[in-house]
């Protein structure tokens, strides 16, 4: 391994593909944030109202094509099913609720952003709220084989740059949320559907010799394992089960990955793919870098079938979200449960992460 | 002749059900072997870092002489444990650790050979292997309880019975791993 210069200083944060990020970044965005969580506090009521009026305009949507359907059923079926646009049905049905999706999205990803700025605040990290393209094209060029996905909106989201305390070491790290859509279908049945992936990168004391990925293995992959050689497998069954390694392909290059994933590496690694979903690995120059499919905070048990039509409906991220004990439309209040809840999350997955750099050779 | 192309659908399904059975014995008692060769160098990476240890603390601790000799025993007696049986390697292993620890608390009276950087450096190292070997332990007890469970259950039973293939010997249980599997799993038939 090669020595790298510490650049980490007391207020300075790292990034894996920008120069460092100063505490006081983002002011005005998280500003802008509590300024309006402070306004909806001040007026309460103008949310509730607010929620009710769609969930009524829905009603009213649903009653009036009811009304219509019962009256004159020849036109109304023909406006529904007839015609070219078979898709007629559909799309009344599910844009009668699409405000109401828009403003429960709204309100659930203040709240949780809301949460990730107090944690932030808590143990002096940086937040930034917002979207962005830009940083998600550099890490793109860095890491394409973790972010170079989708064929629309790509962007990094809810990112958080900081130093985590582990055995008496402040170990950096940097997180967010990783959104990408996937267009498909001809010019007419046009299908978008997102995604969304959380993703956490710590900063290596030193630049490791070999670019790594471990891929999950999934049901289907697992029977194929069984059934194949593999290319590469460690003396862990369980690691084995749980990852797939890919890698050059080169047989001298075997040696680096046994060196580098030692026992203690892939008890770490064990660890953490039991914490996390669908867990996604890189190891490249002085990044570790893991994804995971979904939000942190998401439901456990997530149908994937559901998933994916979900992901068709715009405004409908938040719907994966699990309950919160907060609710801004009851009252405009953060739960402290729901920000101990994330915190542990967080800190649960920078506790495994944070000890394996000590354990790479 | 349906009846014989069934037969022989049935006997080839059987044979391949029969052969997916064995291979996954094989491959699980090859792991364990690979498990125990991880502890084995692991362990030889330990053995190797003794002899400078007591070569540094000699110069400083002239009066140890009993401690710096009984560390030295203890790591020629690990390293001829006969590698194949786990309790004696294992058991010599464990006192060769408790020999380093009187090392390394001796080391608190010599207040110039806890400062010498050759020294901090082969502490940190041992440590580091120490954490290793646990890991590896580890390892090769999970692997060890996926090989012996699959020993025991049906159908795999009939194949190791046929083969003669044995249950492996744990390694020296730590205190959470004995915990583990002393503590009868919860069952729940609600």
């Amino acid at each position: 391994m090669e020595e790298e210069k510490n650049i980490s200083q007391n207020d300075d944060f790292w990034d894996p593909v920008d120069s460092n990020i100063k505490l006081g970044r983002f002011k005005k965005p998280r500003q802008a944030m509590k300024e309006k969580f402070k306004e909806l506090q001040k007026s309460p009521r103008k949310l509730k109202l607010t929620y009710w009026s769609l969930v009524f305009l829905g009603i009213f949507v649903w009653g009036g094509m009811g009304y219509w359907s019962y009256r004159d059923s020849s036109s109304s079926m023909t406006f529904l099913f007839g015609g070219e646009d078979t898709d007629g049905l559909f799309w009344v049905l599910l844009l009668a609720w699409v405000p109401l999706f828009g403003f429960m999205s709204y309100v659930k990803n203040l709240q949780v952003d809301l949460i990730k700025e107090r944690i932030a605040e808590k143990r002096k990290w940086v937040y930034n709220p917002a979207e962005s393209s830009r940083h998600w094209q550099s890490l793109k060029t860095k890491f394409p084989s973790i972010f170079a996905k989708g064929n629309k909106n790509q962007n990094v989201q809810d990112e958080i740059w900081g130093k985590y305390k582990n055995d008496d070491q402040d170990i950096d790290f940097y997180s967010g949320i990783f959104e990408y859509s996937k267009e498909s279908g001809s010019n007419k049945k046009k299908h978008t559907t997102r995604y969304f992936q959380t993703f956490f990168g710590i900063r290596l004391n030193e630049k490791l010799n070999k670019d790594l990925i471990l891929t999950p293995n999934g049901k289907i992959k697992k029977v194929f394992k069984a059934l194949l050689s593999e290319k590469i497998s460690l003396e862990s069954v369980e690691f084995n089960e749980i990852f797939s390694i890919e890698y050059g392909g080169k047989t001298e290059e075997k040696l680096d990955i046994f060196k580098m994933l030692s026992p203690a590496v892939q008890l770490e690694l064990i660890r953490l793919g039991k914490e996390s979903r669908d867990l996604k690995i890189l190891f490249s120059g002085s990044t570790f870098l893991f994804i995971q499919n979904g939000f942190l905070f998401q439901k456990e048990k997530m149908n994937f079938i559901f998933r994916f039509f979900i992901g068709m409906i715009p405004f409908a991220k938040q719907v994966f979200i699990r309950k919160m004990n907060s609710d801004f439309i009851k009252k405009v209040e953060i739960s402290p449960k729901d920000e101990a809840f994330f915190e542990k999350k967080i800190t649960n997955l920078l506790n495994i992460a944070t000890e394996i750099p000590q354990y790479l050779d | 002749m349906l009846i014989f192309q069934i037969v022989f659908v049935i006997l080839v399904s059987i044979a391949l059900f029969y052969g997916v059975l064995y291979n996954g014995l094989v491959t699980l008692r090859q792991k364990v072997k690979e498990g125990f060769a991880g502890i084995d160098i692991q362990l030889k990476r330990r053995h190797d870092l003794i002899p400078n240890l007591v070569e540094t603390v000699k110069g400083y601790a002239t009066h140890e002489q009993e401690t710096l000799e009984k560390v030295t025993k203890a790591r020629t007696s690990a390293m001829g444990a006969p590698s194949g049986d786990m309790k004696q390697v294992a058991g010599m292993e464990n006192m060769l650790t408790g020999a380093l620890k009187s090392i390394f608390a001796l080391s608190e009276n010599y207040p110039d050979l806890k400062a010498n950087e050759n020294f901090i450096e082969l502490q940190k190292e041992l440590s580091e292997t120490e954490n290793q070997v646990a890991a590896s332990r580890r390892i090769y007890n999970a692997n060890v309880t996926a090989f012996n469970v699959r020993i025991d259950t049906f159908p795999s039973n009939m194949v190791a019975g046929a083969h003669n293939i044995v249950k492996a010997e744990f390694y020296d249980l730590d205190e959470e791993e004995r915990e583990n599997m002393e503590e009868a799993p919860d069952v729940s038939f609600e």
